[in-house]
């Protein structure tokens, strides 16, 4: 038998507890004054907790309801899918129709082992999917759900979201390559293939709402739709956007870099345990950024009869996308490399200058109907 | 911290939460996870037989004249979208460098795909 | 004490620059040249030059350094050069020089009577401004990039009738 690399594991556990305590008390340092506020209006004002930023980041619409919508989301892609396809899905785990299934799966993989493969970079294998998990969660910050709903109303927030989903493509390369597994690593590369094909579409697709708006801001984005949701102005661009959506999210039909019934796993196959369900986990908070943004561009984001308040709009505009973008992995087959990147290249650019060109064109017009 | 109280503290925390959170996750399950290490366990996985090599350098560079693509039109798009900031500020004749410009940007895609297909890529 | 900040994020990327050239594994060189653009990119949002500092992350570390990292794995680690001291202190004193004047001009610009972090122009008017005097040269620039596109698929198109 080979030998066995040097055990990694132990110094790894040892250096990321004193990573994670040193990390922990500089958050703490850093939000002592907010937290002692917070439990300060915890006693003499509830109702304006909601307000604090503290709140909005933790809890809504920050970390945990990010969490508890992924883990929703899951349960409900594994259902809507199995029905599609006719079948059950999950169905012991929890009282009814499998509802705890994610959270047993959480419990799962949490308790795999964890298999380092031989010769692998062994920091950059441990490290990237918490490195996935960050740049798919971090979006969420300039995301608003209605005018006091947002943790970080930037002026350019559109412009903040682009650049930090622009880090994936070096995740996926460095997680492919970290796995010392040729077929990985091709894997990978196709994967990095597929995202930047797909990232100029993306960039060209969102690049009316900012001309529509006069603004890089997404809270003005959302309140210039007012009158008219932009979609009515860029229909083509938001088709584009749905697609390239799917496409950075490698969703079915761009499954091409999983392809779980013929490569194992892809780009990710060396990961076993906690480090894969990370992979997931950031994959579907990344879904729920994205279906965010594209609400807020595109559907009007709070926009809506003042019958109901502003925050029930726009969650609902947010489910109608989520349910769209999983129901979508029921119907379709799965895109090949090359018919892939002759879409994404070939007919989606065109389809967003069109949009560019005519919105360009008719300017005066359309100054007119949203001013 | 000079980060003052607007949203690049907020962003600075929600980092240093979510990578503390990420490693918080690895903790737990080192703890809870056995761990039996084996030497066949960490060979990495080539579904069985390892096949002959030869097209492994095609796959690789598959694509790679569209890297390079992305990468320009990363940088063109940087114009793009000060010239659509100001939108407003634009009448239709006097953005006409810019639709111009967004017209010739298809031929280089179009070029590109063809001799791709060309090579059989 | 109130040019601390640029002072840390000089050191900062400094010392990723340092470390991508300096490291034993030519991924890390490169992760570490991705952490430096970062690093530039946080300068810039000091500066308050907030549009360029964003397009710096997109532009550089989305394209640029995938695109180095991408080379690097793929054509896999070279020999290692032997190292050698004369150069290694040449190297650090050039860096010394920099990093000094770099500290220098930071204290003298805090030092004029009134320094403002405010750039006196907004994105709109700056757009405005470049496309009504100088909308040709720009239409221009763009032009040679995209011929940057046509000689990297005609480069492409040699090299793969060579091997084929």
């Amino acid at each position: 038998m080979q030998e066995l690399d040097k055990d990694y594991a132990s110094s790894f556990v040892k250096y990321s507890i004193v990573a994670v305590i040193i990390l922990l008390a500089l958050v703490l340092y850093l939000i002592y004054p907010y937290l002692l506020a917070l439990l300060q209006l915890l006693f003499l004002n509830p109702s304006a907790i909601l307000n604090t930023t503290l709140f909005k980041l933790l809890i809504f619409p920050g970390l945990i309801y990010v969490s508890i919508v992924a883990l929703i989301a899951e349960w409900v892609e594994r259902k809507l899918v199995a029905r599609i396809q006719v079948r059950v899905g999950p169905f012991y785990v929890g009282g009814w129709e499998g509802l705890l299934q994610p959270i047993a799966d959480l419990f799962k993989l949490i308790t795999k082992e964890i298999i380092i493969p031989k010769h692998a970079d062994k920091n950059i294998f441990i490290l990237s999917p918490v490195l996935a998990f960050i740049v798919g969660a971090l979006p969420i910050i300039v995301i608003p759900y209605s005018p006091t709903y947002v943790i970080w109303d930037y002026q350019f927030g559109l412009l903040l979201y682009f650049a930090i989903l622009a880090f994936y493509p070096l995740v996926v390369l460095l997680a492919a390559w970290s796995s010392n597994n040729k077929y990985s690593f091709i894997g990978g590369l196709r994967a990095l293939y597929q995202q930047a094909s797909y990232e100029v579409p993306l960039f060209l697709a969102a690049l009316p709402a900012v001309m529509l708006a006069g603004s890089f801001s997404l809270t003005a984005i959302a309140s210039a739709q007012a009158k008219v949701w932009f979609i009515l102005f860029a229909p083509l661009s938001a088709i584009v956007f749905f697609a390239g959506m799917m496409a950075e999210l490698e969703r079915i039909p761009f499954d091409m870099p999983e392809a779980d019934s013929e490569l194992v796993s892809g780009w990710t196959t060396e990961y076993s345990g906690i480090a894969w369900g990370l992979f997931q986990f950031g994959a579907y908070v990344k879904l729920l950024a994205y279906s965010g943004f594209f609400v807020t561009i595109f559907l009007g984001g709070w926009q809506g009869p003042a019958i109901l308040p502003p925050l029930f709009w726009s969650l609902l505009k947010v489910s109608i996308v989520v349910l769209i973008l999983l129901s979508v992995r029921g119907f379709f087959p799965r895109i090949r490399i090359d018919q892939l990147v002759r879409a994404g290249w070939g007919r989606l650019i065109p389809i967003c200058i069109l949009n560019i060109v005519i919105i360009a064109l008719l300017q005066p017009y359309i100054v007119s109907i949203l001013r | 911290m000079y980060l003052g109280d607007g949203g690049p503290f907020w962003f600075a925390v929600f980092l240093l939460i979510g990578i503390a959170g990420g490693l918080l996750f690895y903790l737990v399950a080192f703890i809870l996870a056995p761990r039996a290490r084996s030497a066949i366990k960490e060979e990495t996985f080539e579904s069985g037989q390892i096949p002959p090599g030869g097209k492994r350098v095609r796959l690789v560079m598959q694509y790679f004249a569209f890297l390079l693509l992305f990468l320009i039109f990363d940088v063109v798009s940087m114009f793009l979208y000060a010239w659509g900031a100001s939108y407003y500020s634009f009448a239709p004749s006097q953005s006409i460098y810019a639709i111009v410009l967004l017209i010739l940007l298809l031929p280089p895609i179009y070029i590109t795909l063809k001799v791709a297909k060309s090579v059989g890529v | 004490m109130d040019f601390i900040v640029p002072i840390i994020l000089i050191i900062f990327s400094s010392i990723a620059a340092i470390l991508s050239l300096e490291s034993r594994s030519l991924v890390y060189g490169a992760v570490s040249l991705a952490i430096f653009f970062l690093g530039l990119s946080l300068f810039f949002f000091y500066l308050g030059l907030t549009y360029l500092a964003i397009f710096q992350v997109a532009v550089y570390v989305g394209a640029i350094a995938v695109l180095i990292m991408f080379t690097v794995m793929v054509v896999g680690e070279g020999q290692r050069r032997k190292r050698s001291v004369p150069l290694l202190a040449m190297g650090l004193l050039g860096g010394a020089i920099i990093l000094a004047s770099f500290i220098m001009g930071i204290s003298y610009f805090f030092s004029l009577p009134n320094p403002s972090m405010q750039p006196s122009f907004t994105l709109v008017s700056l757009a405005r401004y470049v496309m009504d005097n100088y909308g040709l040269i720009l239409f221009i620039l763009a032009l040679l990039l995209t011929s940057a596109a046509y000689g990297a698929v005609a480069l492409a198109r040699r090299e793969v009738e060579e091997t084929a």
